[in-house]
């Protein structure tokens, strides 16, 4: 019984791993919510969102980020890689 | 025992069939919750090898300097060696999810509560989730009462605002955070405090950048240098406090003569790292899915283009359940503690209690329903994952706590949510993956966290000797 609910469980991960590797969505159901909040991206956001974000500032971020965000971010707020104040998805809040 | 065995295999199939029936109804009602689905199994896997391997951190601390067995410290330092190798993999390949955490002192003091905690309570914070799956209500007292309600009360509360330097508040207030978004102690430690701090990972040092161009610098920056060495590194540490004389001795009866070459020794240490193959299989198991869970959340991201789950829950309708930013708690890989800490402050909000007000929930994580909450699926996937397991083994029994096990339970539990919360993750979130992600700040966590365990352990010692000399002298 042991093998055979391990091999259930390797094939559903076998699964989604064939899954989440098929990038086919179409268009119109790509991308990111309009005008977001603190920090939201892309679009115009407030605390260190790029890229036309007001804290942290456009389009170079602030908070000593390497490139475009706040807080030492790839492109984000506040160390988030797309905005936010280090929310869960790169950032500090978790 | 042969009914019971029979009886627990029907459990163990009947788990794991409601969660194929609820993956599917979660695929049907909505394809974007095949990225919920993905959190459902890959913890559901974590909670099989957990309790197949035994996989604890508290038990490991406590096997270490209680009883000098370092059968799970060693099992966990072999994960930890695969997982760099894999996380490294993933960096080179942008398929990886993974970002450091902010560095400073507050992680090594986070980490010592959180080891004392452990201790206590007797199970890490993932160790307790795959001990709830055993039928151990210990366990759920230190996590429900402690990683839950414990969590979410202490990121909303203002207690702990005479330990808020002027200078914290100050940084907190320059940021312009909406009024009505930072009302805890919490939040200005956040705000004032962790969020001015570097964040360091190693193949992000311009040193380390200059020096390796390419995919080397994730390998040789962030595997090599920040796990592998240092791992390899307390390895012969152990062998040689805990191993090596009982191991040279032996193998000097089996040669017949003296043993102290190099050669001797690195038998040794394979001896070690071999002895308990159960441990050390489960070791590189845990890192390989670890590693395949970060690349499986980067497809999905991917292939819903998104970079978070929250913009699905928006997009689906539930603009309730995200944050201000638009997010929920999607760490991206393995990760405990944050989640169970929004399904304490849901509980709350049930109450009356307003949990939106602050910037860990109400900025940061959002406080989705629970059935809508990827992270917390993951929890919950661990506890079924270990159930089926520990079923199928014969090994799950349904044990209430009694007398002083519930205080320790407790006392743990709230020990290890103060703990988790102030370096932002737990033993897995802010250690394991932290140090295999090249970020030298998850040892910093580590260093704290075994220190903690140590103090934890020593006072366990003390407080058994005093109730045996009570008992004695009663007796």
């Amino acid at each position: 019984m042991k093998i055979v609910i391990i091999v259930i469980v390797v094939a559903i991960l076998g699964l989604l791993l064939v899954y989440s590797q098929q990038h086919d969505m179409p268009a119109q159901t790509v991308g990111h919510p309009a005008a977001g909040g603190y920090g939201a991206a892309p679009a115009a956001g407030g605390y260190g969102s790029a890229p036309s974000g007001g804290y942290g500032h456009a389009p170079a971020g602030g908070y000593g980020a390497p490139a475009v965000g706040g807080y030492g971010a790839p492109s984000g707020g506040y160390g988030a890689p797309s905005g936010g104040y280090g929310a869960p998805s790169g950032g500090y809040g978790h | 025992m042969e009914e019971n065995g029979t009886k627990n295999k029907m459990w163990a199939l009947l788990i794991t069939g409601a969660l194929i029936l609820i993956s599917f109804m979660y695929y049907k009602t909505n394809v974007f919750y095949m990225y919920l689905i993905a959190y459902i199994w890959f913890g559901f896997a974590y909670g099989m090898m957990l309790q197949y391997g035994r996989f604890c951190f508290a038990s490991a601390s406590r096997d270490l300097f209680a009883a000098g067995v370092p059968r799970m410290a060693v099992g966990i330092l072999v994960a930890l060696m695969f997982f760099s190798l894999i996380q490294a993999t993933l960096a080179s390949t942008n398929m990886s999810t993974f970002h450091p955490a902010p560095f400073g002192i507050h992680t090594l003091i986070a980490g010592m509560i959180f080891g004392v905690g452990m201790v206590l309570s007797g199970g890490c914070a993932s160790g307790s989730l795959y001990k709830i799956g055993e039928g151990n209500m210990t366990s759920f007292l230190a996590a429900f009462f402690g990683l839950c309600i414990g969590q979410a009360v202490f990121v909303d509360v203002k207690w702990f605002d005479f330990l808020m330097p002027q200078k914290w508040v100050a940084a907190a207030a320059a940021k312009g955070l909406p009024a009505d978004k930072m009302t805890s102690s919490f939040d200005t430690y956040l705000a004032g405090y962790v969020w001015d701090q570097p964040t360091v990972r190693m193949s992000d040092l311009p040193a380390i950048k200059e020096a390796l161009p390419g995919a080397s610098k994730y390998f040789i920056g962030d595997a090599l240098l920040t796990a592998l060495i240092p791992a390899v590194i307390l390895l012969i540490v152990i062998y040689a406090f805990y191993i090596r004389k009982g191991f040279l001795k032996k193998r000097a009866k089996q040669k017949g003569g003296a043993a102290t070459g190099f050669g001797d020794d690195v038998a040794g240490i394979w001896n070690m790292v071999t002895a308990s193959q159960r441990t050390t299989i489960m070791g590189v198991l845990i890192g390989i899915v670890a590693g395949l869970h970060i690349f499986v959340m980067k497809g999905m991201q991917n292939r819903f283009a998104v970079d978070n789950f929250g913009r699905l829950l928006t997009r689906m309708g539930f603009t309730g359940d995200v944050s201000t930013s638009g997010k929920v708690f999607d760490p991206g890989y393995w990760y405990i503690t944050s989640q169970e800490g929004q399904f304490g402050a849901w509980i709350l909000e049930k109450f009356g209690w307003n949990m939106h007000d602050n910037i860990f929930f109400g900025v940061n994580n959002g406080l989705p329903e629970p059935w809508r909450n990827p992270a917390l699926w993951m929890s919950f996937g661990i506890i079924f994952g270990a159930m089926v397991m520990a079923r199928l083994s014969n090994e799950y029994k349904f044990k209430m706590p009694k007398g002083e096990l519930i205080v320790w339970g407790l006392m743990g539990g709230l020990l290890m949510g103060f703990g988790s919360r102030p370096a932002l993750g737990c033993n897995i979130g802010a250690f394991f993956i932290r140090v295999a992600g090249g970020d030298p700040s998850g040892w910093l966590y580590g260093v704290g966290m075994v220190g903690g365990a140590f103090i934890g352990v020593k006072f366990f010692n003390w407080w058994s000797e005093r109730k045996m000399a009570k008992e004695m002298e009663a007796f």
